[in-house]
């Protein structure tokens, strides 16, 4: 990858490929340099939770901030909901310690995809009062995620997409008050 | 019987100091974060000892109140820029496992993520290399690491065999 032509590109597609580089990095070092130690890379999806670090509601950033974006757009920049909750990705760190987890092994961690109307649905039913704007009439699938080996090897049950809102417009509420 | 009671205690102090020199230790990157600090609580839940690694000294106060009831766990190195060849030297020495999470997020005014991404992930697995205690390193990517950066869509299932190029 040319790091000029790089930074011709949008900053969500500089983003991604930095994230494929320093992955890319990871896997060059562990074919050359064959290190005595085992290397676990975790690759989530959107992480969604509740933030031990946010103490205002106008902090609010980050994978957080974008599910409000998604929530009061109309048409979400993400053609589905595809998310992971924090603590299940936390959870994968310390499960990745194990001494069964040996080598260079790559975990996906997500939860399983939804649709925008069934978002819309939940977020309506949960929060009657929230003035959400998402209109879910364009839903698409663009892509899923295979979570079949971090189920198994790390033991993840992954918290769905109801979860994953709550726990961020719950503690939004509570900051907004 | 107070002889009793204090090799009780002289015991009892003794099976507690050994356990905190059997739990392992694990250095932190990128801990000040919404990932990184949900990652540290599970870990010191978990029982490690935890070395946290920040740029500022002030970032320490925070995560101390955050974490306080740890405090025992905690302990802190500050490395102003990972991107450094060799940053990592000091604050690596005993540690057993490195949870790698720092990493630079678009924001307006940042021209290079590239360089940062690349060198803070190198920086450490270099540094790493050169410290025997070292048993693992666990990086956190994206999801994105494992797409393609051409446009996809259609149900593609990601699986994480995809090749990179």
């Amino acid at each position: 990858m040319d790091p000029g032509q790089v930074r011709t590109l949008d900053p969500m597609s500089q983003y991604h490929a930095s994230k494929l580089a320093a992955h890319k990095a990871t896997l060059d070092f562990y074919t050359e340099k064959k290190p005595s130690f085992d290397i676990v890379t975790l690759h989530p999806v959107f992480v969604y939770g509740h933030s031990l670090v946010q103490e205002t509601a106008d902090q609010l950033g980050g994978t957080n901030g974008l599910l409000f974006q998604f929530l009061f757009s109309e048409k979400p920049s993400a053609g589905q909901y595809l998310g992971v909750h924090v603590e299940d990705v936390a959870l994968a760190h310390i499960k990745a310690l194990d001494e069964n987890i040996r080598g260079l092994q790559s975990y996906l961690l997500a939860s399983p995809r939804r649709s925008w109307s069934e978002v819309k649905a939940f977020v309506q039913t949960q929060y009657p009062s929230l003035p959400i704007k998402l209109d879910a009439a364009d839903d698409s699938v663009t892509y899923t995620v295979d979570t079949t080996r971090a189920k198994s090897d790390l033991g993840i049950h992954f918290k769905g997409m109801e979860q994953q809102i709550q726990d961020v417009v719950d503690q939004q509420l509570k900051l907004q008050l | 019987m107070p002889t009793i009671s204090l090799f009780f205690s002289i015991l009892f102090r003794a099976v507690y100091i050994a356990n905190c020199y059997k739990m392992p230790t694990a250095l932190i990157t990128g801990a000040t974060g919404f990932i990184g600090s949900q990652v540290t609580l599970s870990a010191l839940k978990a029982g490690y000892n935890t070395r946290l690694v920040i740029r500022r000294e002030e970032q320490a106060n925070k995560l101390r109140t955050i974490f306080s009831q740890y405090a025992s766990q905690l302990d802190f190195a500050i490395v102003p820029d990972i991107t450094v060849a060799g940053a990592f030297t000091n604050a690596l020495q005993g540690i057993d496992y490195v949870i790698h999470l720092a990493s630079p997020i678009p924001s307006a005014g940042t021209s290079d993520l590239l360089t940062p991404a690349i060198h803070g992930t190198v920086s450490v697995l270099e540094s790493a290399v050169k410290v025997p205690s070292v048993r693992k390193v666990v990086i956190t990517g994206s999801v994105l690491s494992l797409v393609p950066l051409k446009p996809i869509g259609d149900g593609t299932v990601i699986t994480g065999k995809v090749p990179i190029s």
